[in-house]
């Protein structure tokens, strides 16, 4: 047996000096080798857009190739000749069911079919039903959908993660050949919305801006305009603080007629929602959760600050100025008490206001005008946006065979011509910024007697819009703890104040599991 | 080979079972000792039974149990209660009695998804005729802010679906019931009570057992009518185990602790009926 060998002290010294620096140097290295999301150029056949991600160093360039001239050829030409390929071939896709998509269904699908010989077909559902098949679609990696619909940063930014999407500016480079050369991907206003660590997500159709809608009918009715002001000795018009909009709430809260003056959506499922849309309000951003996936105010986070608790008193005693059953109350209910006149006013998503402004189906066509959604002036700061925006799209499967086919029919929705068809049809939708500072909008709000384009603009222009804010695949993990101890408080088992101290403890627990 | 042919015949039925029953099982065992949660970045890590720890300390889901227990209780009591009596009377013969039996299956034969929708329709403020006929009588009934009436609201539709199930068992109990037997007993001056308690109910203990056994898992497994009539809700008032768990796997994404969840219900179900029967057994004169 040999003696071990003996290092000196010195002889250690060095080893271990050397073995530091090296690691430093390695470690500095792959650091600013890894693209951190950052600020991405990309540059596309007709134009640049600019991808910005939170907490940016590194800037990175992305050109898809082909053609950058724009052409004189129509996308309809375009497509028959492109398409000819792909023929017989059938796209599967699964998206919510909302007017936008109902529209693309019964106009654009068979237009589509008729252009290509490409067959689409498209799977509408709840909104809740479309997420779990399509998490359970990517995560058994079936295929069975080739275009996968998201309406939520965090879900895009999860289906990259978990590698069930694809980049499709990295699909249009490799595929320059069907890729329209007049497209204008960075036309499409929503783009801030559906890009994640630098990757661009897919094709938005739809765009949910969440604004104060109310009844202009009553509002400017002469006899309710005094009496308004007899009561309340302030004038009768759109709110500019949640204070104003409670006494309007309460002055409208009429049951004998069943008129009502305030709406929610307190139920398991959209309760998330008002709860990230209300709070931009009271100056929170991302539903009080921290970039650091904190929630409590001891780690940084914001669910049970002051303001939090202020909004969430709001939130349940005004439940007595809503319709009966308002405890119960999604997206669904709020559009159809709004469009039968139940209610005088609310926050309401844009694609629901399509149906709003449709006589074919409301009582209140024509009657309806939208306003900036009321702040909190106490808390409300001012880099905090207050309008609440996202998107909806269809993205790419990385599972699907049909790819190719599946990215023409993405280009024949959201191509500049067909978003423009879309927004005169459905009144509130515009995807793309050259046709919201066109003469269209003007026309399309002289068409049904509103501001709706016009308030969109302000947004726009004043930066009023949410987002995008750091993409957080776990919110939905986060969204669970979330209701269900908001709930409880809603139903009166707890206090406020402790149900969101509960959530907000829940979810900082349960953000230490998931490893932050 | 004529050996193996009985083997053979079955193989497709246990090849079934296998991928139908005990691969999911596994797959779920599996899954009880992880961290899998879908939303996070980590990959799936051997996480011991840290997952069956969490669950002692989760106040959520130990409500949601006894929630579940005191629910499947109650309706148990009352469809059995109902299901005997009417059980008895059709026993006996009575004019129009074949359409009540087929009317009595009505509720029977409609998915608990359809009735959770029916009802829903039937009680919701500002919709339903229930809240607005009770109005009229001067009480306030609201399953959407009042706790108390949504859970007895769902226990009696629970009860309204399966009492057909309860006392058409319970009637194939009576059936077997030699005639000649409550007849002596009429002789020999019992009433009709007296023969119910003393005669039919001992005669038909296995039917009784059965019943309650299978009325109880189910119930304790409910979900479809539930979830549609109320959501869960309002608050957690009828927020049973298996819509917290639906919630937690399927809105939370978080599939390790609802495997390990759905293990120990699955335990917790075994023993419960296990205790039941043997209780009744007990009662019933042994009839283990």
């Amino acid at each position: 047996m040999s003696e071990p060998k003996k290092v000196g002290r010195r002889t250690f010294l060095n080893y271990a000096t050397a073995v530091v620096a090296t690691g430093v140097i390695v470690g500095a290295a792959t650091y600013l080798a890894t693209p951190k999301g950052g600020v991405t150029t990309v540059t596309v056949p007709g134009g640049t857009t600019t991808v910005t991600a939170p907490g940016a160093t590194v800037t990175t360039t992305k050109t898809v190739t082909g053609t950058t001239t724009p052409t004189t050829t129509t996308i309809k030409d375009w497509l028959k000749e492109v398409s000819k390929p792909y023929k017989g071939v059938t796209v599967k896709a699964i998206a919510e069911s909302t007017p936008p998509s109902g529209w693309i269904q019964e106009t654009l699908v068979p237009e589509f079919e008729e252009l290509t010989g490409i067959k689409v077909e498209i799977e509408r559902l709840g909104w809740d039903d479309v997420l779990k098949k399509e998490m359970l679609d990517g995560e058994q990696k079936q295929g069975t959908y080739d275009l996968y619909y998201i309406d939520e940063i965090e879900v895009m930014a999860l289906f990259f993660d978990k590698n069930f999407i694809i980049d499709i500016l990295d699909f249009a480079s490799a595929h320059s050949g069907i890729y329209y050369p007049d497209f204008d991907l960075p036309d499409l206003i929503p783009v801030k919305y559906f890009t994640y660590n630098g990757k661009v997500a897919g094709i938005p159709f739809e765009l949910f801006f969440r604004l104060y809608a109310y009844r202009k009918d009553l509002f400017n009715d002469p006899a309710e305009k005094s009496n308004f002001k007899a009561k309340y000795g302030i004038e009768l018009k759109p709110p500019q603080t949640w204070a104003e909009y409670e006494k309007i709430a309460e002055f409208f809260t009429r049951p004998d007629k069943n008129l009502y003056g305030h709406i929610e959506m307190p139920s398991s499922m959209s309760l998330p929602s008002d709860v990230d849309n209300f709070l931009l309000t009271y100056g929170i951003t991302a539903s009080g959760i921290s970039v650091g996936r904190k929630a409590s105010v001891e780690n940084g986070g914001e669910l049970n600050s002051p303001a939090a608790l202020l909004w969430f008193k709001r939130y349940i005693d005004w439940m007595k100025f809503a319709p009966p059953g308002v405890q119960t109350f999604t997206w669904d209910n709020l559009a159809s008490e709004f469009l039968a006149g139940h209610v005088t006013q609310g926050l309401i998503f844009g694609d629901q206001l399509a149906t709003v402004i449709d006589p074919s189906v409301s009582q209140v066509a024509g009657k309806v005008d939208v306003s900036l959604p009321p702040i909190e002036p106490k808390y409300m700061r001012f880099y905090c946006p207050s309008v609440f925006g996202d998107m909806g799209m269809f993205a790419l499967s990385s599972q699907s065979k049909n790819k190719e086919a599946a990215f023409l029919f993405l280009q024949w929705i959201a191509c500049k011509e067909n978003a423009a068809r879309e927004m005169e049809a459905l009144g509130t939708l515009c995807t793309r910024a050259s046709l919201l500072f066109s003469p269209l909008a003007e026309q399309v709000d002289a068409k049904y007697k509103w501001n709706y384009f016009k308030v969109l603009k302000q947004c726009y222009m004043q930066g009023l819009n949410s987002g995008p804010f750091e993409a957080m695949p776990e919110l939905l993990t986060f969204r669970d703890i979330l209701w269900k101890e908001l709930t409880r408080a809603i139903a009166g088992e707890i206090k406020p104040e402790e149900a969101l101290n509960n959530a907000a403890r829940g979810i900082d627990e349960k953000s230490k599991e998931l490893g932050w | 080979m004529s050996r193996f042919r009985p083997f053979l015949l079955v193989l497709p039925a246990i090849i079934l079972l296998l991928f139908t029953g005990l691969l999911p099982f596994f797959y779920a065992i599996f899954y009880a000792f992880s961290n899998f949660i879908l939303t996070s970045k980590k990959g799936i890590e051997f996480v011991g039974l840290q997952n069956f720890q969490k669950f002692v300390d989760d106040p959520e889901f130990i409500t949601s149990l006894s929630r579940g227990v005191c629910f499947s209780s109650l309706s148990v009591l009352i469809e059995l209660s109902l299901g005997i009596g009417i059980a008895f009377m059709l026993s006996r013969e009575f004019k129009g009695r074949n359409f009540f039996k087929i009317l009595l299956c009505l509720p029977l034969s409609i998915p608990p998804i359809i009735v959770g929708a029916i009802w829903r329709l039937m009680v919701y403020p500002g919709i339903g005729p229930l809240p607005y006929i009770l109005g009229l009588l001067g009480l306030k009934y609201d399953i959407t802010t009042d706790g108390l009436q949504a859970l007895v609201t769902v226990v009696l539709v629970n009860v309204w679906h399966w009492i057909p199930f309860d006392a058409l068992i319970i009637l194939a109990g009576l059936s077997g019931i030699q005639r000649e037997v409550i007849e002596s007993s009429a002789v020999d001056g019992a009433t009709t009570l007296q023969q119910l308690r003393h005669i039919l109910m001992p005669l038909i203990k296995y039917e009784l057992l059965l019943v309650m056994l299978i009325r109880f898992m189910d119930s304790l497994k409910i979900f479809d009518e539930v979830w549609m009539m109320t959501g869960g809700g309002p608050g957690s008032a009828t927020r049973f185990l298996s819509i917290s768990l639906y919630t937690l796997i399927l809105k939370g994404w978080d599939v390790g602790y609802g495997a390990a969840i759905s293990l120990i219900f699955l335990y917790l179900m075994e023993v419960l009926t296990w205790i039941l029967y043997k209780v009744i057994s007990l009662y019933g004169g042994g009839a283990s």
